[in-house]
């Protein structure tokens, strides 16, 4: 694997400022959707990235991809300032987007072929007709359909068929980076496998870095090298697979790997689900302290009133931010993980 | 299948693949089913093609005048008293045959309708693509200009600008010019219809997410608005069209009525009524019956079909 570096996030921050009023509108609030997100994402590499709906997964793609302006920091694709209000051509070339839903994501009136063959014309990446429908036919291949599939519309195939036309498309471009923002949360539970495996085996013939954003662990669990666990626009836990599988440490992060179900008998029947308490603050105005202090089963005052920073544990392998990080394993014991 | 990629022979097969697709598709199953559509496409039909082809279904070359002879004038239609065959619906007072002249006069309606229902339509979908797909105060601005459209009867319309047109071109001009003046001037009391429908169907399309896939790919705004949107945005744009052909033959046969329309020199539906006119009360009744019983027809059987087309391409009426 290409440990070279494609993508730096530094300090992303996206505010939406809130209006009311028809006829005089007034400003009323600002929704912090990210507030203060850094990773890096490397060459051929998966990032997970998880959280509950809202807590701005989908923002940090968006900027990623140049759809929304970050309100501060900054998103460097390839030593090139990316996310502005108008990338570059190539820019956008180069970062694609695999939708959620499979049935909005391809235009009813356009034959698969021709959807796949749009981006090979626009840019130029084949020369001659012969050539573009050549790569078309190559590319359905690539995602486990066939070329005979080329002339048929959107609607004579299924959500997964569909999410693999999606795929090829994004491919089309010849892109470095696919963002994927809740690829297969649409699908079947056994059409989901077919298309995580379709996403590794892309990977590895192509040599893709993936953002892979999701809302539950399990999927997450499977493709990505690594995660970050955000909660309302902030990135709470980050690390290896393994450090936040086996090793969580931020309360949050626990609480969603206790509800992940274990497929060992045994230790499913030991599971205790860590229950949370309360609903997520307003975004518009969030607590002063830790973002997750009134739901935290072990928050103390001092997490009130003082917002953690996200904290080496291991270097280079896993950060929290969290105040009481030296004891969620002992107030907060996972059975799963106990059992290996 | 790998013949389907190649030029010459795939094109072909790709072409009867679409006209297979369209006689198997809904809209042609509702048409076989449906006796009155079915009649009216076809009298719609006959009428487009007497109107491309008038010198082959026309019995008299009627611009010809060395063919014309005053003993021909007034004679009733071919039924009645001193009627000829020659003249199945009769003959002016120039001699000239009602029917042929009802032909060509159709051509110039057909024309100018068609033409000026193509440019609102032209006019409508551009503006309403751009309303609906940018927004903001480009959205606003449209549609105030369309608010302020709609307070303007057609008619009222139509008048201001040929009255514009003749004031600032002057007479001789405005002659030579009277068919594109007619034309536009329908053409900008229709265009709002679409505009609006447009916009409408465009907020909705353009937060798809092949649209955003189509912005992530780098496609310029113009491919996306008339490659993505315009295709799926496109049906009520055929029914609304349908219903305002025969609104403009008719406003066409109105301001050339009041002779504001084409010059007499290419005499439409409504001029022929007009000279018509003038001999009802004389006992000539046939001078302006047959043309306004061919525009009768051909409005009525414009009307069937649009009233079709909007109840078949409804999906919520099925």
């Amino acid at each position: 694997m290409d440990s070279g570096i494609l993508l730096v996030v530094e300090g992303l921050e996206v505010h939406f400022p809130v209006r009311r009023g028809v006829v005089f509108e007034r400003h009323v609030g600002t929704v912090k959707a990210v507030d203060g997100v850094s990773f890096v994402l490397r060459r051929g590499e998966t990032l997970g990235l998880v959280g509950e709906s809202g807590c701005g997964k989908t923002t940090v793609g968006r900027a990623i991809l140049g759809l929304v302006s970050p309100t501060a920091g900054k998103v460097v694709f390839d030593g090139q300032i990316a996310g502005g209000a108008k990338p570059a051509r190539l820019l956008r070339r180069r970062i694609q987007l695999i939708f959620q839903d499979p049935y909005a994501s391809l235009n009813p009136r356009m034959s698969v072929g021709e959807a796949i063959a749009e981006p090979v014309r626009l840019h130029g990446l084949r020369s001659g007709e012969t050539a573009v429908q050549q790569r078309v036919r190559e590319l359905l291949d690539l995602v486990g359909l066939s070329a005979a599939h080329a002339g048929r519309f959107p609607h004579e195939f299924s959500g997964g068929q569909r999410q693999r036309i999606g795929i090829a498309r994004a491919l089309a471009c010849e892109p470095e980076l696919l963002v994927c923002d809740e690829p297969v949360s649409a699908l079947d539970v056994s059409i989901q496998a077919q298309i995580v495996n379709l996403l590794q085996d892309l990977q590895e013939k192509l040599g893709l870095s993936y953002l892979f954003i999701a809302h539950g662990l399990n999927v997450i669990k499977h493709i990505s090298h690594r995660v970050a666990v955000m909660y309302m626009g902030q990135i709470i836990e980050t690390g290896d697979k393994a450090a936040i599988y086996k090793a969580p440490v931020h309360p949050y992060t626990r609480a969603l790997l206790s509800a992940v179900p274990v497929p060992d008998p045994a230790v499913e029947r030991g599971r205790r689900r860590i229950i949370l308490q309360g609903d997520v603050p307003s975004p518009m105005n969030p607590p002063p302290g830790c973002r997750f202090s009134g739901r935290c089963p072990i928050a103390s005052d001092r997490c009130d009133i003082e917002m953690p920073a996200l904290i080496q544990r291991v270097p280079g392998a896993h950060d929290v931010a969290c105040l009481r990080a030296g004891e969620s394993a002992a107030l907060m014991p996972l059975a799963a993980l106990e059992s290996g | 299948m790998s013949a389907l990629f190649t030029s010459g022979r795939g094109r072909l097969e790709r072409l009867s693949d679409a006209a297979r697709r369209w006689l198997d598709s809904d809209l042609a199953r509702d048409f076989r089913s449906s006796p009155v559509a079915l009649f009216a496409l076809i009298v719609v039909g006959l009428y487009v093609l007497a109107a491309s082809f008038p010198s082959l279904v026309a019995p008299h070359p009627v611009f010809d005048l060395s063919t014309l002879d005053f003993a021909d004038a007034f004679r009733p239609p071919a039924w009645l008293e001193g009627g000829s065959w020659r003249f199945l619906l009769g003959a002016d007072d120039q001699g000239r045959d009602v029917l042929s002249a009802i032909i060509y006069g159709l051509r110039v309606s057909l024309f100018v309708s068609v033409a000026a229902v193509a440019l609102s339509v032209a006019i409508g979908v551009t503006l309403g693509l751009i309303a609906g797909f940018y927004g903001g105060w480009i959205d606003s601005l449209i549609m105030r200009i369309a608010d302020v459209q709609l307070t303007f009867p057609a008619m009222l319309v139509a008048v201001l600008f040929d009255g514009l047109l003749r004031s600032a071109f002057g007479e001789q001009a405005h002659h030579r010019h009277a068919i594109s003046i007619i034309i536009v001037a329908i053409a900008l009391s229709g265009w709002v219809q679409y505009a609006r429908t447009v916009r409408g169907s465009t907020l909705v399309v353009s937060r798809h997410n092949y649209v955003l896939a189509a912005r992530m790919m780098g496609q310029p705004t113009g491919f996306i608005l008339f490659r993505h949107i315009l295709p799926n945005v496109a049906t009520p744009v055929f029914v609304i069209a349908t219903i305002q052909l025969a609104v403009a033959i008719i406003l066409e046969a109105t301001l050339s009525f009041v002779g504001l329309g084409v010059p007499p020199t290419q005499p439409s539906l409504g001029t022929l009524i007009r000279v018509g006119n003038g001999y009802l009360l004389s006992g000539e009744w046939w001078l302006a019956m047959f043309p306004g019983f061919a525009l009768l027809f051909l409005v009525l059987a414009v009307n069937l079909l649009g009233d079709f087309l909007r109840d078949a391409l409804n999906p919520s009426l099925k």
